[in-house]
């Protein structure tokens, strides 16, 4: 049996060495990036400073992250009203192949390349482009309205982009809601809506957190969106991070924000722990 | 088209510059003349292509960079630059010789001048009707939302600088902070911070006035006959867009031949006539039809070139700009 | 009445949802340059793709690196998560853990870390580094991917194995392998898309020689809405969505078997 040892020794040394080099040793150099000291057109120079985790707690920077965290706000929010009864309706349908569709519907743009949806958009919102032509022309609209290059715009962006993020882990919790409870609910004479706000909602509070989860967090880092769709105005915490290093040259502050950014994802999974079980033997 | 997979690595050329700036056409004519295959890539701005040269450091990168007046300073001192062999290029004699020998690149040891642009005002007649003269014309309150702005550090802070009256290439943290908040009352107006073309804002009519570029300026009065060009009186931004070698290119013979071929004087014509960018190149003007040649935005008066101002490298001080633009930014 | 509601909902949620890209793709076809009035059918836009070489040179190098990236990484994640089926090892739940954690990671802090990586050891912005950073960007799904399909696997198979005198390679190799292969494929065809539509990591580890499509198209797009970024684009699309198709199939293959 000493073949099978090695086989073993390989097996699990390739799996640590992988999720090394993926997971560890990348942040790692990012903490130590946040650590040093800034230097004009250097980008990295080993010694020991504090003074980007000092900026990154400045004025300044607190109006972006407000900013920031502002529109993912909104944009969780506004995907999870709207993707939410997406999400039920598939969990209610009985039919296989109507449930495959609406599936599919939704995993489509999911796996497409969001910068393309993204360019879409730009085409539709112009001033003269085919939302105004269509507002103006159906008399809703006295004028053509500046809808692209603002924050709206923006917004209306990440949710085209994210919903689908929402509504996966939605479904996925709904589906693991044991049948029996609804049908006691049910027996126990309860109408619909009783059933929907007092059983299915708070069962699939795990879904909707860990959609939100997900639809913000992207929604911070997306600097593309917002250059394309907001007019390079909004300095949202992917920009900050994206200028700091292209403008500056210097990593340390984008280290920072992207350390503190790292934590939070920790945190986040350390939450949700349950969503994550995958039970071995 | 499919064949240039079996030509050999030394067939390349990889130039670093604006998308736009050279039209593909004249970018397959050189090919087919050469055999020489070009890869363009684009930056956003000077300040990005130049953090991207830092980072790659000595690994061989691009060929050719076309970058503006003193980022060549910058590459220079950083030893990034490869000095020209002018034998190589015969077709220098078509430049004119006034923009040869400036402060930024003495002797012309490193770069050749491709394009002169210069940043002006644009405005879209069918809205507005009021005289248009004066970078001061943009804080105009009832342009809410329709002004456009070039997403550029040094060109923003221009407006501010000049117009309370300061030098525009101030190190003095106080001035730049006076023209910060000064520019602050001009953030309500801003639709649009423009990175690389402004042309597509103004013709969707999403601005209707706002800073431009010549080039893309006479680009746009061709597609929509509303849109009008202003040099402002306090003066205009000339920035001259060069070719560089980089050191460490490894297609040094090729880019020796393109710099040559687009300083061609017919090539040159067709650059100007395509894209509107003013090219100093005399042999080319003297071939255009009159109607291009006189026209001012493409090749304004002495006067207007006189009276316009260039920006100089500010060292570490730019540092003092990008937070203060960070903050302009953040207005919003 | 609610049913009217529902039917709505559902209507207007998919119809707003494709509408920008249905306009896209036919707008890749007008003839119009400035794609604001339909001026008749073409396939122009896509030839003058190919005179472009940067766009040609982009997509291939899509491809390739779509390509080695999603072989490697199925490849690792299949000894991965054979290992995770088959042993039980100290460090496990760890691992997993980080494995988790890489699911929902920002993709411009790994692109940026990744950047830090490669500028710290000088290993240079090209073809290796943007390898590298694919396969790490996609390990995570892979594994996710090959885990679910070990754990569908029937326990008895191990033993079986076992009682026949096996090693564990042979197991591997000539029991799993070809129970598990549609996992496999699918877990392939998604590490692909996902390494095809990237653009946050490769726009911070890529270098001029190997620029890959997602960044010349954010170039492109840049400039505002343009034909040739259009019928790319839709070429893009199509090719994402065939992949995805594919992989669906392979899935529902393996849970009917």
């Amino acid at each position: 049996m000493k073949n099978n040892d090695i086989f073993k020794k390989i097996v699990i040394a390739n799996t640590f060495f992988w999720i090394v080099i993926t997971a560890v040793i990348p942040n790692l150099l990012l903490l130590i990036a946040s650590l040093t000291q800034q230097q004009y057109e250097q980008p990295l120079n080993l010694r020991f400073s504090l003074e980007n985790f000092h900026q990154l707690f400045s004025p300044l920077y607190f109006k972006v992250y407000l900013n920031s965290i502002k529109i993912s706000v909104f944009t969780a929010i506004i995907c999870l009203i709207v993707g939410y009864p997406y999400a039920y309706i598939i969990y209610k349908e009985d039919r296989v192949y109507i449930k495959n569709i609406l599936l599919i519907g939704i995993l489509m743009p999911f796996w497409t390349s969001s910068l393309i949806r993204t360019y879409s958009i730009i085409f539709i919102l112009q001033f003269n482009g085919i939302l105004n032509k269509i507002l103006v022309g159906f008399g809703i609209l006295q004028r053509p309205v500046n809808i692209l290059y603002s924050e709206s715009a923006v917004i209306f962006g990440m949710v085209y982009t994210l919903i689908p993020l929402m509504i996966i882990p939605v479904y996925l919790s709904l589906r693991r809601i044991n049948n029996d409870l609804v049908e006691s609910a049910k027996d126990l004479g309860a109408h619909s809506f009783q059933i929907f706000f007092r059983v299915i909602l708070p069962l699939s509070k795990s879904g909707i957190t860990s959609g939100c989860f997900i639809v913000m967090l992207s929604s911070l880092g997306m600097f593309y969106l917002s250059d394309l769709l907001g007019g390079s105005k909004n300095i949202l915490i992917g920009n900050l991070i994206k200028d700091q290093i292209l403008l500056g040259g210097n990593y340390g502050i984008g280290a920072a924000i992207s350390t503190i950014f790292y934590i939070f994802v920790l945190l986040g999974v350390l939450i949700q722990k349950e969503n994550y079980k995958i039970n071995f033997d | 088209m499919f064949n240039f997979n079996c030509l050999t690595f030394a067939k390349e050329l990889y130039v670093y510059g604006w998308f736009g700036t050279i039209p593909d056409a004249i970018i397959k004519k050189f090919t087919k003349e050469t055999g020489i295959v070009v890869y363009l890539s684009s930056y956003e701005n000077n300040e990005t292509m130049y953090s991207k040269l830092m980072l790659l450091g000595n690994q061989p990168s691009y060929d050719i960079v076309i970058p503006s007046t003193y980022f060549i300073e910058k590459m220079a001192k950083k030893n990034f630059l490869l000095d020209l062999d002018i034998s190589k290029i015969p077709n220098l004699k078509n430049i004119n010789q006034k923009i040869l020998n400036k402060k930024f690149d003495p002797n012309n040891r490193y770069s050749i001048p491709f394009a002169t642009h210069l940043t002006g005002i644009m405005y879209n007649l069918k809205f507005i009707n009021k005289k248009i003269d004066s970078w001061y014309n943009l804080f105009d309150q009832s342009y809410k939302n329709k002004v456009l702005l070039l997403d550029d550090v040094r060109e923003v802070y221009h407006i501010g600088l000049s117009l309370l009256g300061y030098d525009i290439n101030t190190k003095d943290e106080k001035k730049v902070k006076e023209a910060y908040n000064y520019l602050r009352s001009l953030m309500p107006n801003i639709n649009i911070f423009a990175v690389e073309s402004t042309k597509k804002y103004f013709l969707s009519q999403d601005v209707f006035i706002g800073m431009n570029w010549n080039s893309d300026a006479y680009a746009a009065i061709n597609e929509d006959k509303d849109l009008r060009f202003i040099y402002p009186k306090e003066g205009a931004i000339l920035s001259i867009d060069s070719f560089v070698i980089l050191k460490n290119s490894r297609n040094q013979e090729n880019a020796y031949k393109f710099i040559n071929f687009i300083l061609r004087s017919d090539i040159a014509k067709a650059i100007i006539e395509e894209t509107g960018a003013s090219l100093p190149n005399t042999a080319a003007q003297d071939l255009l039809d009159p109607l291009i040649k006189n026209n001012t935005v493409i090749f304004p008066s002495t006067e207007i070139i006189n009276k316009s101002l260039i920006h100089e490298d500010l060292g570490k001080s730019s540092m003092v700009y990008v937070k203060y633009w960070n903050m302009l930014k953040v207005e919003n | 009445m609610l049913r009217i509601l529902k039917n709505t909902y559902l209507l207007c949620f998919v119809v707003i949802l494709y509408f920008p890209i249905t306009v896209l793709i036919l707008n890749s076809f007008n003839h119009s340059k400035l794609s604001i009035g339909w001026e008749g059918f073409t396939l122009g836009w896509y030839l003058k793709l190919f005179e472009s070489p940067i766009i040609i040179k982009s997509m291939k190098n899509s491809i390739i690196i779509g390509f080695l990236s999603a072989f490697f990484s199925s490849f690792i994640g299949t000894i991965a998560s054979f290992g995770f089926y088959r042993y039980r090892y100290k460090g496990r739940k760890i691992i997993f853990f980080f494995i988790q954690t890489m699911i929902t990671f920002p993709d411009i802090v790994l692109g940026i870390s990744l950047a830090l990586l490669f500028t710290i050891f000088k290993l240079g912005f090209g073809f290796f580094s943007l390898l590298i950073s694919h396969i790490i960007l996609t390990l995570p799904f892979a594994i996710m991917l090959l885990i679910t399909g070990f754990k569908d696997l029937d326990k008895n198979i191990l033993e079986a194995g076992k009682d026949l005198g096996a090693n564990d390679f042979n197991i591997l190799i000539k029991i799993i392998l070809p129970l598990i292969y549609p996992n496999i494929l699918a877990a392939f065809l998604i590490c692909f898309t996902l390494s095809l539509d990237d653009v946050l990591v490769s726009f911070f580890v890529s270098g001029p020689h190997f620029e890959v499509l997602p960044i010349t198209i954010f170039s492109l797009a840049r400039m505002g809405v343009k034909p040739e970024v259009n019928a790319i684009c839709t070429l893009m699309l199509i090719i994402s969505v065939i992949l995805i198709v594919f992989s669906q199939l392979l899935l529902k293959k393996q849970t009917n078997d």
